[in-house]
């Protein structure tokens, strides 16, 4: 029973957390890769359709989770994609693991320098003395405004939203201020008052969808509704490993595990965590893949999964 | 001049109205030459998004290129040399009539003859543009040669009215004395020629002429051709049933076409010293040459033919014909399979993950693939309600609404008026598609785009449902360039049924019943593209189109 085995040697959740824990800066998307690569390592399989039902098992775990759903999916669908469903012919399966783990490592190491490269594309957006509004705390958004700041010496004055339920702004305005960037926290329900006084919108997104809308954490639509009504440029920052294949068409169309976390799903009151911003609103996507506008994402997804 | 000036002015107004703008008619309608810069300039705008335009396609090239320097001089020249020719011909009219119709220097002269009591005008207002010309040849003053074109395209446009209808008179008051088959009617002008005088014709056909004289509608007399036997019997049968109806719908005609010819492989015999492929290439060709005559070909017959030229040329060489003709068929086969059976199991499954309990579904007309998706989301027991939106003159929508009621679906009928009534309570829009354009447009049955704005302004998604094999290549991005026209005659039935108002519609003047197949519904209007690979937003179809696998990639 290899599924067994995998449970002896390390719990996966428990790993997972781990990852989270000691590296504050890191998305949960990496982290899950992070642990399916553990998972590789430390499992023995003898066939490959035994190493494709432990890496499931393993998936079905992290999204246990109460994290960002969305990363996690899209995370590990890539890694699965690009590592584990690879051919392999007429290897032995010793190889083949040690082939899957080296790509594995070239792959994350990758993934770990996308979020600088995006900070340098949206260098050229951020100009000096310029206002950007942001929303709640984003680990790219914080990146590209301190890489602003501290390597091209640009003055800009920053609108952090509280960000509720659990008010990561504060965070973000404590992270920023420590480099020096001017930054002012303001209330999620300011967001149409600051608006007409901002230059553009910048955030993160927790995943980018075959529309080439994104799910991020709730307000971002608002923020993005007011964006467009007050004619201002609204830019998100993700990394590629963040595009998910779903194709939400409303608010109502999201999956729910997405929405709710986990003790809450059944709970109709609930408050959802996220919500879906269409394309139509977004002006541009900073990927490490380049500057896309929003309907660039869907054929770029197109060429990673078919 | 009043006379010129006037028509010159209802020409422009023809332009102007594919423009849509009435503002800007008002203003041209007093337009002197101080304010021709402005006019030609709208007119380059608009000669680049029409160029289906008969006659005029030098003129549009003289016109975009006028950016460039070289070009542009090139083009002074041309112009000059075409007003001066245009002025010499002028003298002589004696000379014959229907020229070679690209050939503006003889038009202006035709001109002059069609038009009767306005006949100075079209070389006097040619003269006008050479003549300021020398003065400053440079470039600072590219409208002036612009200027003598635009008035010589003026002119062409009145040639290519008045040619058409002249030759076509005798010819069709016969045919207008006997009110026969319904696609001999289609052509309103015989009535009209007959009746009004030389100069109010030429205003009168304007809207055929200009917007819809280049779609043939289904005017043919198709009687002329049903005897042939130089045509298999199995193609006539199909365009008899595409003629009358019997088989519509984008995959319903493309399996029709394509069972045809597999008839026509199957009864094949190769001529002597002829090459197997070879030999059933040409005579395919000449089939669906023929199967034009009763229908434009849909999309996705254009593409099942394409693929079957594909594979005649992939046929191997060495092989018997019995082998070669089994081999063909088994891909023909495997098309209808993969490329229709398939996606549309593909589609449907996708679908249903966006079909949930409490849904109400509205869609348009009747779309087999809808039908499939909602008897598959039945068959599942989700608890959904159906809105069928209908609109004349075929109400294809009864036919949906026949097939799931017949399910047990629980369904509502609307006609298309009262689409803004029941979009509020909608929470999803399915829509089929005769085909996806390359720029993300979406062309359907006429009213879809009319359904897909509704929807956008209600906030409603709207899926269209759409399987790869009726993905074009073509771009348009309106439904005039490229459409069909069916036959008038079931506009003007349907509106007669009680009253007979309009049952001798052919005797008024002004009449023109414009019975469009499709429209084309915009990116921004749809919600998400499903077919069988992926959803998609619009925008990514020339994605799809590149990606498609080489032997369905032609």
């Amino acid at each position: 029973m290899p599924d067994a085995s995998v449970k002896k040697d390390f719990s996966v959740q428990q790993y997972f957390a781990q990852q989270m824990e000691e590296d504050k800066s890191m998305s949960s998307g990496i982290a899950a890769i992070k642990t399916l690569l553990m998972v590789l390592e430390r499992t023995k399989f003898d066939t490959v359709h035994i190493l494709h039902s432990t890496i499931q098992e393993a998936v079905k775990e992290m999204r246990n989770t109460d994290l960002s759903q969305a990363a996690i999916v899209s995370g590990t669908e890539l890694f699965m994609r690009f590592i584990t469903l690879a051919k392999f012919d007429d290897k032995p399966m010793e190889e083949c693991k040690q082939i899957m783990l080296h790509r594995g490592k070239i792959f994350l190491e990758k993934l770990l320098q996308s979020r600088s490269t995006i900070a340098h594309q949206a260098l050229q957006f951020v100009t000096d003395g310029c206002r950007i509004l942001t929303h709640s705390r984003s680990r790219v958004v914080l990146q590209a405004l301190i890489d602003a700041h501290t390597k091209s010496n640009k003055q800009f004055q920053v609108f952090v939203t509280h960000g509720g339920p659990d008010n990561a702004g504060d965070q973000m305005v404590a992270e920023l201020e420590k480099v020096g960037i001017d930054a002012i926290l303001i209330l999620d329900s300011a967001v149409g008052y600051v608006m007409e006084s901002v230059d553009l919108v910048m955030v993160g997104a927790e995943g980018v969808v075959e529309s080439g809308g994104i799910i991020n954490r709730i307000g971002s639509f608002t923020m993005a509704l007011c964006a467009r009504e007050m004619k201002k440029p609204f830019y998100v920052l993700a990394e590629s490993f963040k595009f998910t294949r779903l194709y939400p068409l409303n608010q109502r169309d999201l999956p729910v595990e997405y929405k709710y976390i986990k003790r809450q799903r059944d709970n109709f009151k609930a408050h959802p965590m996220v919500d879906y911003t269409p394309p139509a609103y977004i002006t541009l996507l900073f990927t490490d893949l380049g500057i896309l506008t929003p309907s660039a994402v869907s054929d770029e997804l197109i060429k990673l999964y078919l | 001049m009043s006379t010129p000036r006037r028509i010159n002015k209802s020409t422009t107004g023809i332009y102007l109205f594919w423009f849509g703008s009435d503002i800007l008619w008002e203003r041209v309608g007093s337009w002197q030459l101080s304010s021709v810069k402005s006019l030609a300039k709208l007119l380059v705008e608009i000669t680049m998004s029409k160029p289906a335009e008969k006659g005029s396609t030098d003129k549009k090239t003289d016109l975009s290129e006028n950016k460039l320097s070289r070009e542009e001089v090139k083009a002074q020249r041309e112009a000059k040399k075409a007003a001066k020719l245009a002025k010499k011909k002028g003298k002589d009219d004696t000379n014959s009539g229907e020229a070679v119709p690209k050939d503006n220097k003889s038009q202006s002269k035709d001109a002059n003859k069609a038009v009767g009591d306005a006949k100075a005008p079209a070389p006097a207002k040619s003269n006008k543009g050479p003549a300021k010309e020398p003065s400053s040849p440079g470039k600072a003053d590219a409208k002036k040669p612009t200027n003598a074109n635009e008035k010589n395209k003026q002119t062409n446009q009145k040639v290519d009215r008045a040619p058409q209808k002249q030759p076509t008179k005798p010819a069709q008051q016969k045919q207008s004395a006997k009110p026969n088959n319904g696609n001999e009617t289609s052509k309103p002008e015989p009535a009209k020629t007959e009746i009004i005088p030389a100069t109010p014709r030429t205003k009168q056909k304007k809207y055929k002429a200009k917007l819809f004289n280049h779609l043939n509608g289904d005017t043919k007399a198709h009687k002329l051709f049903i005897n042939n036997t130089a045509v298999h019997p199995s193609i006539i049968r199909v365009g008899e049933q595409y003629l009358n109806r019997s088989v519509t719908g984008s995959n319903a005609r493309c399996i029709a076409f394509l069972y045809a010819i597999r008839t026509i492989i199957q009864d094949y015999v190769t001529p002597p010293n002829q090459e197997f492929s070879r030999g059933l290439e040409a005579n395919i060709k000449n089939y669906v040459d023929y199967l034009q005559n009763f229908r434009p070909l849909a999309v996705s017959i254009i593409n099942a033919y394409k693929y079957i030229k594909y594979i005649l040329t992939q046929l191997p060489t060495n092989s018997t014909d019995s082998k070669l003709k089994e081999n063909l068929c088994e891909l023909i086969d495997a098309y209808i399979r993969d490329q229709i059976d398939k996606a549309a199991e593909a589609i449907s499954s996708t679908v249903q993950e966006k079909i949930c309990n409490g849904d109400v579904i509205l869609t348009f007309g009747c779309s087999s693939l809808i039908n499939h998706i909602l008897e598959e989301a039945h068959r599942r027991n989700v608890d959904f309600r159906v809105i069928i939106v209908d609109c004349g003159p075929f109400l294809e929508g009864q036919e949906l609404l026949r097939r799931l009621i017949s399910k047990g679906i629980s369904c509502t009928c609307v006609l298309i008026n009262a689409i803004g009534f029941i979009m509020p309570e909608v929470t999803k829009v399915l829509l089929g598609a005769h085909a996806l354009l390359a720029n993300g447009y979406v062309m359907a049955r006429t009213g879809t785009a009319q359904i897909a704005l509704v929807a956008r302004s209600f906030n409603v998604p709207a899926l269209v449902c759409c399987e790869t094999h009726k993905f074009s290549e073509r771009v348009q991005t309106d439904a005039i360039v490229f459409n069909e026209l069916g036959n008038p005659e079931d506009i003007v039935k349907e509106s007669n049924i009680k009253e007979k108002r309009l049952a001798n519609w052919q005797s008024f003047q002004k009449l023109y019943p414009l019975n469009l197949i499709y429209d084309i519904t915009p990116p921004e209007l749809v919600s998400a593209v499903v077919t069988e690979v992926a959803i998609l937003p619009c925008t990514s179809v020339p994605v799809i189109l590149r990606i498609r696998p080489t032997e369905i990639l032609y």
